[in-house]
């Protein structure tokens, strides 16, 4: 037997003495080992090793840490039948930062989105809208231009001041309309600055749905203030929007009450105009000054014109006893402009607006022939009354200087002579070195010794007093 | 073990009382120290919870939790060395108190009988003595399979070698036990009234 035949055989032993060895086998060298003194020593050796070593009691486990490990175990078992967690956890890991891109991402595109839409709306609301409202105010335009002839004449005038010409306007008298409404709109307080500068930059990003809501809206109360106005501003509408409305939209629906003295101060106006051609040109321009009229209310005109109207070229300010009685002969302008925030009575406030101008200017005359009638009748007195009444009617210019003069001759010829001087040296006051205030001088010397005429200027401050 | 996989404490509970005292009784036969074998029995079981779903049915649990306990014995003997701790026959290091003591003075035997009691105190330091004495290879094997009954294919799974080898080392350690009993003077022969036949 060799070695490897010897350590097979006793590895077959130490599986005999462990029990490890398959029956058949065991019993096989059971039978070998009873005739071999070797193995038999070999068995003898294994088996007193492990008797003696099996007295080697076995030591009990400790208790400490036996509860926190159950614990701990079951805790983990709890775990583990809810299910698998690390795929889970990864999945989420990569989940939330993957929603909230996706969120952000989505946010962005839709404001993009909404953004783009804004911009895009007033591009096809500038489109469709202004040739609506275009189609909508020719019609009303044409409507109106039918009763009233005269609304239809300043809208290009104003038209063309309003579109930025101003150079040119300069000079002419709607020229210092235009520059009053720049310089209302300065002079305005802040809130009716908020409520104009919506339409203004409305207009600077090329407008949209709600500023053609804004415009239509503004639009009532503007044609119910003056139809020269609002002819004109829808001429605007149709080709470019311009100040002009602006001033128009910001003030007239504001300043109702205010808009009685506007009205006032334009029938007054336009009855001291000269020429009836012109009258629908001064109407229109003085019912757009209406706002400084609204501004200026409570002050004097010399007062109140120079802080609203900023640098604006002061009109020759309208004798205030001109204006006393007009607002007495005209009780229908407050009711009129009083209605302007109804669409339905728009048209009755544009109506009265040119028979009030012919009624003002017919009285004038009726009172300057009346003054003719009694002259000739030879009642002196009357026809200086009368006079007078006209000159308070707000007669103006050269009919002005021509009742001043007949009032001169009439007082001279009644022997008035203090009240003759008075006249007399307003005409010359008025209108130095015209025929009229030479007439008027030769009177004062016919009447009075030659000393008259140097206190005549002096004494001319009451009669204006008069006259206003 | 697969029922305690699936979530059950209890099979975790039931596993832990079958096992829980051979694996000590390992342990602390290997790293020869009470204090240090029930730190590596606690976490021993607590690497089983901790490894409870990398474990396959494979192969036995038994074996499997050898494996566990056997590396972390070799770790902590490892440590315990680098410490130049003192070793299972070295002299007591303390004044009193188990962890200055050899192992096999330490022992206590609980639930014998007076005389048994006292023969057991007598040759229990002789035969700890003998089992200390042998190689760690050699240790291991026949602690794992004369205590713990883990036969020799699966001590050789948990050790890492072939089964040969195992045998091998266990033909050592059977040959340097007797020689170191027999130098003891402790045989193989026990009276029938527990005394020993000391040469």
């Amino acid at each position: 037997m060799n070695a490897q035949n010897a350590h097979a055989h006793e590895d077959r032993l130490l599986d005999f003495a462990y029990g490890e060895l398959p029956a058949s086998e065991a019993h096989a060298l059971e039978q070998h080992v009873q005739g071999c003194a070797r193995c038999t020593k070999a068995l003898a050796d294994i088996r007193g090793v492990r008797t003696t070593m099996a007295q080697l009691s076995s030591e009990p486990a400790p208790d400490a840490g036996l509860e926190s490990l159950l614990a701990y175990a079951q805790q983990s078992a709890r775990r583990a039948a809810a299910g698998p967690e690390p795929k889970p956890s990864r999945w989420r890991r990569w989940l939330l930062p993957a929603v909230g891109l996706a969120t952000v991402s989505t946010f962005g595109i839709l404001t993009l989105t909404v953004s783009e839409n804004l911009k895009l709306e007033p591009n096809l609301s500038q489109k469709a809208a202004p040739t609506e409202a275009l189609a909508a105010k020719r019609e009303e335009t044409q409507a109106r231009l039918a009763p009233s002839p005269v609304a239809a004449a300043p809208a290009p005038l104003d038209l063309s001041a309003s579109e930025g010409s101003f150079d040119e306007l300069k000079a002419a008298p709607r020229r210092n309309v235009a520059d009053r409404q720049q310089a209302e709109l300065k002079a305005m307080p802040k809130g009716s600055t908020a409520a104009a500068r919506p339409s203004d930059w409305m207009n600077a990003g090329g407008g949209g749905a709600l500023l053609e809501r804004r415009r239509a809206e503004a639009e009532a109360p503007r044609k119910k203030v003056a139809p020269a106005v609002r002819d004109a501003d829808g001429e605007f509408a149709a080709l470019e929007p311009a100040p002009a409305p602006v001033v128009a939209e910001s003030v007239a629906p504001k300043e109702e009450a205010a808009d009685e003295d506007a009205y006032a101060t334009a029938r007054k106006d336009a009855r001291a105009s000269e020429g009836s051609a012109d009258k629908a040109k001064v109407a229109k321009a003085d019912s757009l000054r209406m706002g400084s009229k609204a501004y200026g209310r409570g002050l004097s005109l010399d007062d109140a014109e120079p802080q609203s109207m900023a640098g604006a070229t002061p009109p020759p300010p309208p004798p205030a006893a001109a204006s006393a009685p007009l607002a007495q002969t005209m009780p229908s302008a407050p009711s009129a402009t009083g209605s302007i925030g109804g669409m339905a009575p728009s048209t009755e406030a544009a109506k009265p607006k040119p028979q009030e101008k012919s009624a003002g200017a017919m009285t004038a005359r009726d009172l300057s022939a009346q003054a003719q009638a009694a002259a000739d009748q030879g009642d002196r007195a009357r026809e200086a009354q009368l006079l007078r009444a006209a000159l308070a009617a707000g007669a103006s210019g050269s009919e002005r200087l021509a009742l001043l003069s007949r009032l001169c001759e009439s007082e001279s010829v009644q022997g008035r002579t203090q009240e003759a001087a008075a006249v007399c040296g307003q005409i010359i006051s008025e209108a130095p070195g015209s025929s009229a205030a030479q007439l008027a001088q030769r009177r004062l010397r016919q009447a009075s010794p030659p000393a008259a005429p140097a206190q005549a200027p002096a004494k001319a401050a009451p009669s204006k007093k008069l006259s206003q | 073990m697969l029922a305690f996989q699936a979530g059950n404490a209890r099979a975790f509970e039931a596993l832990v009382r079958k096992h829980r005292a051979p694996v000590f009784n390992f342990i602390l036969r290997f790293v020869g120290h009470r204090a240090r074998a029930e730190d590596v029995l606690q976490e021993t079981w607590l690497k089983v919870v901790r490894s409870a779903r990398e474990y396959e049915p494979k192969a036995r649990f038994t074996t499997w939790l050898y494996t566990i306990a056997r590396n972390l014995c070799v770790d902590s003997t490892r440590k315990e060395s680098y410490r130049q701790a003192t070793s299972l026959e070295a002299p007591a290091a303390g004044a009193d108190g188990d962890e200055g003591r050899p192992l096999g003075e330490g022992l206590p035997d609980a639930g014998a009988s007076p005389e048994r009691g006292a023969h057991n105190a007598r040759i229990r330091p002789l035969l700890e003595r003998a089992l200390a004495a042998l190689p760690e290879e050699q240790r291991e094997v026949f602690v794992l399979r004369e205590y713990s009954g883990i036969p020799f294919k699966e001590i050789a799974e948990v050790t890492g070698v072939s089964e040969n080898t195992v045998k091998s080392r266990m033909r050592y350690a059977l040959e340097g036990l007797r020689r170191r009993l027999g130098e003891l003077g402790v045989d193989g022969d026990l009276s029938e009234d527990g005394r020993t036949v000391a040469g």
